[in-house]
């Protein structure tokens, strides 16, 4: 199997590329599923883990703030993955002092930076999740409305015959998202850390 | 003048009668023309008289005293007895109906005291009770005093403000039942710089002291934020796509199916074995290739089963009478000691006498040679399937005897020898992955006397395939065993330069 290096493989994460995607799946996805399911976890939670620990990677470069000086992406990939995990144990009330560590992570990673980041992906991801619960119609409004593409061209787009009527659903449309992103209990939860 | 105190001593001695006849005259005299003087007599002899009426001081002291009880008992609500007809109503604070009220009580001003009983825990009502209480709230500020209240300062204050509790209570409903004053609609207004002056500038104002409003701002500008973000959006569906539709795992097909096979490289055998170590879902792939293989074999004697079911109907048709086949008892131990002594010496002799093996056909060729049936003279005529079989086998008929065998129907305990002889007659077909897999069953049952050859002759099967580690994995086992296969299966292992470990 072709190997890529650190570099390789950060580009590869911002340009979406899908062979390095698929590459990090399959050469480090098993030791985090190892180390989740070692540690009360499912299958689910380790895919979900390993999911939104790329988007923090992601994030983390698009910010320009990954550097790796004494660690390398695995190990940066584990200690992100790990840190998640423990999150979601805080959040069960499940004990933390008795983590299985089979994972090679950096306490030092962890820093105010890292907390923030993956608080906001939190949050941030909770709203998208709720936004792709939406009707494709819905979904396709509110793209277009933050894309700042005018009433006018969205009615258009949409096949709307006022923009009135587009403003209308669009505010319905968004509505109903604040509605469910309320009604989820995640949400509160988050409301209770912020707090 | 006559001096104050002496005045009122001759009046108290004129009003107990303690003047002589001579003083009394000269005082009623004065009385007479002294009209001051008669009405200080007046007071002072009403004086005398009250001061004596004893039992009535002792009346009120009584009445006086349960007054005071009364009063701890009962404290005064000030609903001048208008209640005590209330009573059969367990607590003012139940709700009753206007019906109730009208009905039961026919009285206006009971229903007034009754409103006023029920809304007293209101806070203008707590006012005016507090102040009248002033005094309570001065008993209990002694009653703290006893208290070490190091620390707990103001708590008193605290207890007290029960109007502030009640305040605090009431704002927490009210918040809760209150729905936010601005829309979805509005709020986006908002930020999107939509709303019109006027409304914007009250707006603003709201924002900076209400912070319910402040958060669904907020919320509002996060998620707009956030739907904003389409590379992540993308990013996590591209992920979530990889992990449902790609393996995880770190090994191509290729190393999975020579780790099966045990024809993977040592080095690349390590690695794997590593991952397999820690990843489940290679585990349960490489679990699954294998039950596929078996099943393919196991699918493909089914097919040979149906394709000769016909053949065995007519040899159950066409009974077989043989004079030289003995009674083929499948329960004899004596039987099977022989068929295994036959076969061991068959191939021992076979392990001895050859040399000079060149490859690993070479190697197998010189050490398979195919085992007779052993059998036990005697006069019978049994014919079942297993005898059939035994026949095919020994005219080298191995299709036959293998459709005979897989039709024949043997109890569990006793399937190792059909499983020995299925193995053996596949082997000679060169259906090596059959006759793996029998031998497999034979091994798997462990007690019999099989074991070791199944394991030799399982072993050649994998160096057929070319199944290396397979195959010394095998002959590792027939050597540990110290039998009869142990200086061939050893012989067999030089050959195929594995170190022996």
């Amino acid at each position: 199997m072709i190997s890529y290096t650190d570099a390789q493989i950060l580009k590869g994460i911002l340009r979406h590329d899908n062979l390095i995607l698929q590459y990090i799946y399959k050469q480090y996805y098993y030791k985090v599923n190892y180390f989740i399911k070692k540690n009360q976890g499912s299958e689910d939670d380790a895919s979900d883990v390993f999911q939104e620990a790329i988007i923090v990677i992601y994030r983390k470069l698009k910010e320009n703030d990954l550097i790796f000086e004494k660690s390398s992406f695995q190990g940066y990939l584990f200690s992100v993955c790990r840190f998640l995990w423990l999150k979601q144990l805080e959040k069960r009330r499940i004990e933390r002092e008795k983590l299985n560590d089979s994972l090679p992570y950096q306490e030092d990673l962890y820093d105010d930076n890292l907390v923030e980041l993956v608080d906001k992906n939190e949050k941030y991801g909770l709203y998208q999740k709720h936004f792709k619960t939406l009707s494709s119609d819905c979904q396709k409004l509110l793209q277009l409305f933050f894309e700042k593409v005018s009433l006018k061209e969205i009615a258009k787009i949409m096949g709307y015959k006022t923009e009135k009527y587009a403003k209308t659903r669009k505010y319905k449309c968004k509505e109903l998202l604040i509605k469910r992103i309320k009604q989820d209990t995640e949400f509160k939860k988050i409301l209770e850390d912020d707090t | 003048m006559t001096p104050k105190a002496e005045f009122f001593g001759r009046i108290e001695d004129y009003c107990l009668n303690l003047l002589d006849a001579k003083e009394k005259k000269e005082f009623e005299r004065e009385l007479a023309t002294n009209e001051e003087l008669r009405e200080e007599v007046k007071l002072h002899k009403d004086i005398q008289d009250a001061v004596l009426e004893l039992d009535v001081l002792d009346l009120k002291g009584t009445l006086e005293e349960i007054h005071q009880e009364n009063l701890v008992e009962n404290p005064s609500n000030g609903s001048f007895a208008l209640l005590e007809e209330l009573t059969e109503i367990e607590e003012l604070k139940d709700e009753l109906t206007f019906e109730e009220l009208i009905n039961s009580f026919e009285s206006l001003p009971k229903v007034h005291v009754y409103q006023h009983e029920k809304t007293s825990n209101e806070n203008v009502h707590r006012f005016y009770e507090e102040q009248r209480n002033g005094s309570d709230a001065g008993e209990l500020e002694e009653e703290l005093n006893g208290f070490d209240m190091e620390g707990l300062e103001g708590l008193e204050e605290a207890v007290l403000e029960t109007d502030i509790l009640n305040l605090r209570d009431t704002l927490q409903q009210v918040a809760k039942s209150v729905e936010p004053q601005y829309s979805a609609e509005e709020i986006d207004e908002y930020l999107n710089g939509e709303m019109g002056d006027e409304i914007l500038a009250e707006f603003e104002a709201e924002l900076k002291q209400n912070s319910a409003l402040l958060d669904e701002v907020g919320l509002h500008k996060d998620i707009e934020i956030a739907l904003e973000e389409t590379d992540i959006m993308k990013l996590r569906d591209e992920m979530k796509n990889i992990i449902a539709t790609e393996t995880s795992w770190n090994v191509s097909e290729k190393s999975i199916e020579d780790f099966i096979d045990g024809m993977l490289e040592e080095d690349l055998l390590e690695e794997f074995s590593a991952e397999l170590k820690e990843n489940t879902d290679l585990m349960a792939e490489v679990a699954l290739r294998e039950q596929i293989n078996k099943a393919i074999g196991e699918k493909d004697v089914q097919t040979l089963r149906a394709g000769l079911a016909n053949a065995r109907k007519s040899s159950e048709e066409n009974e077989v009478k043989s004079i030289v086949m003995p009674r083929f008892d499948l329960h004899s131990t004596r039987f099977w000691r022989n068929s295994v002594a036959m076969i061991i010496v068959l191939v021992g002799l076979i392990g001895v006498l050859n040399t000079g093996m060149q490859s690993i056909d070479k190697t197998y060729n010189n050490y398979f040679e195919n085992p007779t049936w052993a059998s036990e003279r005697s006069a019978t005529t049994v014919h079942d399937g297993i005898q059939t079989a035994r026949i095919a086998y020994q005219q080298e008929n191995f299709e036959n005897a293998i459709n005979i065998l897989e039709s024949t129907s043997v109890a569990d305990n006793e399937a190792f020898v059909k499983n020995f002889y299925l193995a053996l007659s596949n082997q000679n077909l060169e259906n090596w992955d059959n006759a793996i897999a029998d031998y497999t069953k034979v091994i798997d049952h462990g007690n019999n006397l099989f074991v070791e050859e199944a394991e030799w002759y399982r072993s050649l099967c994998y160096l057929k395939l070319n199944q290396k580690a397979k195959a010394k994995q095998e002959l590792l086992a027939v050597i540990d065993r110290k039998g009869h296969y142990e200086k061939d299966a050893k012989a067999v292992l030089r050959k195929l330069r594995y170190k022996l470990k």
